[in-house]
């Protein structure tokens, strides 16, 4: 025990993919557990929250938290698992930039329990039934957490010393993050661990002259394995993403879907996309272009899909 | 997008003004600045996620 490092594993608003990636990384996990004791990993071994809160300040090593904060509990381990590390590195998408569930950030509390408790077609809840906080029972008061109407990525809550980006992240950058660990050559803190450059930078395709009449979608063309997609009409968010993947969904024909978030460069991902795309309608006509941009069937998720939280405006207006 | 955002359509404007037209320039600002005070503030963003930062 006395040598080796404490990790802990946690899983907040996300869904199990990034816990699925650490796996991923096969016979490396041994080299993981050679180095460290795991002291919290709740898919995988059984810890209670009291283990945490029981021990000093700093006795963790690194905790990886993957996920996003849009509930009390959630607020609540992210703060102690704070407290209790030296090192926190917000693992995946939804820790670094809200990923896929700050897409709730397009709606708040009420209208998100409206579609999932009542409106769903497989939903039968003839009472109205809606998640509360607390409800009295014969033998006390039960409790559950408390669901926000906003998103949070990791550092809206709390310090975070290392970000590893993806949707999930690469197991190649997982295993070189815990090689920076295990040689104790971490970079300096606040550093994204991927690429600096984009993932067009990485991608193998060919880049003409991005000209386009009509915006498709990936099934609805017969795609050119050679030819940058975006060339083809399909939106592909590689311009504005962070590279570190090697361009795997470009690779396979699907497009980029900017789950490593903005490049350093780049303030407002979305923001960055929307004006790249808009740069390559090929027309000067203001009706035709308004038809062309109606291709776009949902733009606000399109641009901003794994990045709400950390989108310039965080959120749709509220009220 | 800004729909979805809840932008309200009064706060944005697309237009063009060649560099010789001052006035013109002035006038389009004027009725900008008007239809945005209409409006009232965007809000900050903390007031945007419900008063708090958290919640």
């Amino acid at each position: 025990m006395g040598d080796k490092l404490n990790f802990a594993f946690y899983w907040t608003a996300g869904c199990g993919g990034c816990e699925v990636a650490t796996l991923d990384i096969d016979e490396k996990i041994l080299d993981v557990a050679e180095l460290a004791n795991i002291v919290l990993w709740p898919i995988a071994m059984d810890f209670k929250y009291e283990d945490i809160e029981n021990m000093d300040d700093d006795n963790i090593d690194v905790s990886f938290i993957n996920g996003a904060i849009r509930n009390t509990e959630q607020r609540e381990i992210a703060e102690l698992l704070r407290e209790k590390s030296k090192v926190v590195v917000a693992f995946g998408a939804c820790a670094c930039h809200g990923g896929i569930p700050s897409l709730g950030n397009f709606h708040n509390k009420d209208e998100i329990f409206q579609e999932a408790y009542v409106d769903t077609i497989s939903t039968n809840n003839p009472d109205n039934n809606l998640p509360t906080p607390k409800t009295e029972v014969a033998e006390g008061e039960l409790t559950i957490p408390e669901f926000f109407d906003t998103v949070y990525k990791l550092d809206d809550l709390i310090e975070v010393e290392y970000y590893l980006p993806g949707c999930p992240p690469s197991t190649d950058l997982i295993i070189k993050a815990v090689e920076a660990i295990a040689n104790d050559n971490l970079p300096p803190v606040g550093s994204v661990i991927a690429s600096k450059k984009t993932v067009c930078d990485e991608c193998d395709r060919e880049k003409k002259e991005k000209k386009v009449k009509e915006f498709r979608r990936p099934y609805e063309v017969d795609v050119d394995p050679e030819l940058c997609l975006l060339e083809q009409g399909i939106i592909c968010c590689g311009s504005a993403t962070t590279g570190g993947c090697g361009a795997n969904c470009p690779t396979v024909n699907m497009p980029c879907r900017g789950c490593y978030g903005p490049t350093s460069e780049v303030a407002d991902q979305g923001a960055k996309l929307l004006s790249a795309v808009a740069s390559v309608i090929d027309s000067d006509d203001q009706e035709e272009i308004a038809k062309i941009a109606k291709d776009i069937l949902d733009p606000g998720g399109t641009f901003y899909r794994f990045g709400m939280s950390n989108s310039l405006l965080k959120r749709k207006k509220l009220g | 997008m800004l729909p979805q955002f809840g932008i309200e359509p009064e706060r944005f404007m697309l237009t063009w003004v060649s560099a010789n037209e001052g006035e013109k320039f002035a006038e389009v600002v004027k009725d900008l600045v008007a239809k945005v005070k209409l409006v009232g503030p965007l809000g900050k963003v903390s007031e945007r996620t419900g008063g708090e930062l958290i919640g």
